[in-house]
């Protein structure tokens, strides 16, 4: 395990990709983790798809667009934030559209193409939905953003992915779309001027094109074609830059991907699926956060071993019902607290449990692991996402090997 | 709207953000329908299987049919499998479908082209629907779907539309008996599933208003998962709050209990109740607002291994849950939060 490697990340990289399934929390670490390097100062953007609203209007992101919006130094002070000299903090929430329009706007070769692409009825349709395409321009703003210099760290909070490579794989599979040769292919036969391909290459074109139309209709392709035409002029840029943004994220110094897992089974399956992806395509992983871990319910406490019982459970609120008696409580609701630490702590044991094999990965890989404990309430200011700081990056807790005592030091600590 | 009711429809479609109990609620439902003695087909699209570990099954369940429990049947979609079957259906000559298959035209066409697994795998529902015994009678009475999380899930629904607008040929009508199925109140339902948490609750009012707007498939109940058990009548003001502020009392039950660290598990654990059932309550209330639908609340399991038993608890808080179930959106949230399953 490293201990200082979030501390480290926040420090020294310039991009940081946030992974893992969806509803984990990536964009609340992602949003934390900003705030925790601008506090050091640094320039920092957080990127973020689809927030939960009232976290987005914490950050200043009430304005839905592409564009960044920096978090003014009032609101900052006004969450009791002070960042130092140079440090900023900006966001902005990525819109798939604006940035596919932006992109043609920027790229097309002239006004004519960049009108007959962006008035393309099959353009305005499929741009945002092309499988991919959110991933795509996730990577196309992250490029831009990284190029233009403004930032010393880009924060990147990943869509949900239904398999853990299509992040990075996604773009690859576009650029492939839009690879000429094939889509020139595609586009011969439909060509007025006859210029379409011929031989036996052709001649299967045809066919699988006769087979195609046959179910989608002609019409349909013949749509399809001219768009892809019209988008021609674009395509040699598209693989060039994702290749470009896959070779940033691969650079050691440069980018780290940081896995985010609730406690959750199926959570974690998950993000040791990403993991090794990442692993396997040479990704730098910085480490994992496990995030909304129960504890501080007494989960290692001997003493309140014996709630695990039913029987025992009975007897301790009846115990305690009896002492709280004199105090005027009734003996009802000193039953009810009693069956619900026996219930807390037993999720907090089950968290514990479902987490321990990737702590031990990570310390296996010498990877940072932080765990943020779960709040009562949802994170949706700037105050409580500084609030993360100390678990995320803060001094590292001891070794969580041994025994059960520097878990517990971690709760004290989290718990202020 | 009774369990009853919701067991008349013949596709049963379950849709909600990823995390939010969908699949569990599914395989809870099919199980609901089949002993009541229906013939039921349990579906999932595009996703590791998650039925066989609800089952106790040691093999996944694939692209074959796999008995799950007595009149229960699942099968996984993979749309790579599928599109196979869809081209053997329509091409017909196998020389002509396998070159398609393997031509780099339709895999590039496949990979990146918007909503055509999608599509196709609606499709294989809308098939599956409409096969039948040698004796007439429909193969299946009913069939579950367990839709993907809910963008895509958007997609997938909203495909057989967009296709019916988009495409010609023998494509058009397929896709246009899909989208008449999936709007056909007399067959079809679509349930939101939700957590009393504030993102879900976001996206399960952002799928409502595009069912509505844009769907137009017919809507059933609100499924509310993780319902935590409110905290006894009174707890948090005469109890909790007295536990933080009175020592003499903190230290009686400190004895009891053995020891201050274990004081501070009991305040931590009444603090935490205290705070998240209000903010539960209040998000209940947000949600019914927002999903005027009658919501079925499914507590919170406790041991939540989404293996047998807790298919089993959820099942049985299904039932339970119908017959509670709040008719009118009017939220009484925590009113009736039930227990937590044992």
């Amino acid at each position: 395990m490293n201990p200082t490697g979030l501390e480290q990340a926040c420090r020294e990289r310039a991009v940081l990709v946030l992974v893992g399934a969806g509803g984990v929390g990536k964009t609340t670490v992602a949003a934390a983790l900003a705030l925790a390097a601008a506090r050091r100062g640094r320039r920092v953007l957080v990127c973020t798809i689809d927030p939960a609203r009232r976290l987005a209007n914490a950050l200043g992101l009430d304005a839905f667009g592409s564009e960044e919006v920096p978090i003014e130094a009032e609101t900052l002070a006004a969450a009791g934030i002070a960042l130092p000299p140079g440090g900023s903090l900006s966001a902005m929430m990525l819109d798939t559209k604006r940035t596919f329009d932006r992109l043609i706007e920027r790229h097309a070769p002239d006004p004519q193409t960049r009108e007959r692409i962006l008035a393309n009825p099959i353009y305005q349709r499929v741009s945002s939905q092309l499988a991919g395409s959110q991933e795509y321009m996730a990577m196309e703003k992250l490029y831009e953003l990284h190029q233009s210099g403004r930032f010393d760290l880009v924060v990147l909070d990943t869509p949900p992915t239904r398999h853990a490579l299509d992040f990075l794989q996604a773009p690859e599979r576009l650029a492939r779309f839009f690879d000429t040769s094939v889509v020139r292919w595609f586009a011969a036969p439909f060509r007025r001027d006859g210029s379409g391909r011929r031989g036996i290459a052709g001649r299967i074109a045809e066919r699988v094109l006769a087979g195609l139309g046959g179910l989608f209709g002609g019409e349909l392709l013949q749509a399809l074609a001219e768009f892809l035409a019209a988008l021609e002029t674009l395509w040699g840029g598209f693989r060039e830059r994702a290749r470009h943004v896959r070779a940033l994220l691969g650079q050691h110094r440069t980018a780290a991907f940081i896995v985010v897992s609730s406690p959750a089974r199926h959570a974690i399956a998950e993000a040791y699926y990403f993991y090794r992806e990442l692993r396997a395509h040479r990704m730098p992983v910085a480490g994992f956060v496990a995030n909304r871990v129960r504890s501080g319910f007494g989960e290692q406490l001997p003493e309140l071993e014996r709630l695990a019982e039913q029987e025992q459970r009975r007897v301790l609120g009846a115990e305690l019902a009896a002492a709280l008696a004199p105090f005027g409580i009734e003996r009802r609701l000193a039953e009810d607290a009693v069956t619900a630490l026996g219930v807390f702590r037993a999720l907090a044991s089950a968290d514990r449990r479902n987490l321990a094999p990737l702590r031990a990965e990570a310390e296996a890989e010498r990877l940072a692991y932080r765990e943020l404990r779960a709040r009562a309430t949802d994170i949706h200011s700037l105050a409580g996402l500084a609030a993360l700081e100390p678990e995320l990056v803060g001094p590292a807790a001891p070794p969580p090997r041994a025994s059960a005592r520097p878990v517990e030091a971690g709760q004290r600590r989290g718990g202020g | 709207m009774r369990l009853e009711d919701l067991l008349a429809r013949r596709l049963l479609i379950q849709g909600g953000k990823g995390g939010s109990g969908r699949t569990t609620l599914s395989a809870a439902l099919g199980l609901v329908a089949a002993r009541r003695g229906r013939r039921v087909l349990l579906v999932e699209v595009d996703t590791p299987d998650r039925f066989a570990a609800l089952f106790g099954l040691a093999a996944p369940v694939g692209y074959e049919l796999c008995p799950l429990a007595e009149g229960l049947w699942g099968l996984n979609l993979d749309p790579d499998q599928v599109v196979v079957d869809f081209f053997r259906t329509h091409v017909r000559v196998r020389a002509v479908y396998q070159q398609i298959l393997r031509s780099r035209l339709w895999r590039t066409f496949y990979e990146a082209g918007p909503g055509l697994r999608e599509l196709i795998c609606l499709g294989k529902v809308w098939r599956l629907l409409g096969e039948r015994e040698p004796d007439g009678r429909p193969r299946w009475d009913t069939i579950v779907l367990d839709a993907p999380a809910t963008g895509h899930g958007l997609a997938i629904l909203g495909i057989a539309d967009v296709a019916a607008q988009t495409l010609f040929g023998p494509m058009r009508s397929h896709a246009e008996a899909i989208r008449d199925l999936l709007r056909d109140p007399a067959a079809t339902v679509l349930n939101i599933c939700a957590l009393p948490e504030e993102m879900p609750v976001n996206e399960a009012a952002e799928l409502y208003a595009a069912v509505r707007e844009r769907l137009q498939i017919p809507l059933g109940v609100c499924f509310v998962n993780g319902v935590l058990p409110a905290p006894a009548p009174g707890f948090c003001e005469h109890l909790a709050a007295r536990l933080e502020q009175d020592p003499s009392l903190g230290s009686a039950a400190a004895a009891v209990l053995g020891g201050p660290a274990a004081l501070d598990a009991l305040r931590a654990c009444a603090r935490w109740r205290c705070a998240r059932a209000s903010l539960q309550q209040a998000l209940l209330q947000e949600l019914a607002a927002r999903v005027p639908l009658p919501q079925v609340r499914v507590p919170y399991l406790l041991d939540a291994d989404f293996d047998r038993r807790s298919l089993e608890a959820v099942a049985a808080a299904l039932e339970r849950g119908f017959a509670e179930a709040m008719p009118a959106p009017r939220a009484t949230a925590g009113a009736a939060a039930p227990e937590a399953a044992p």
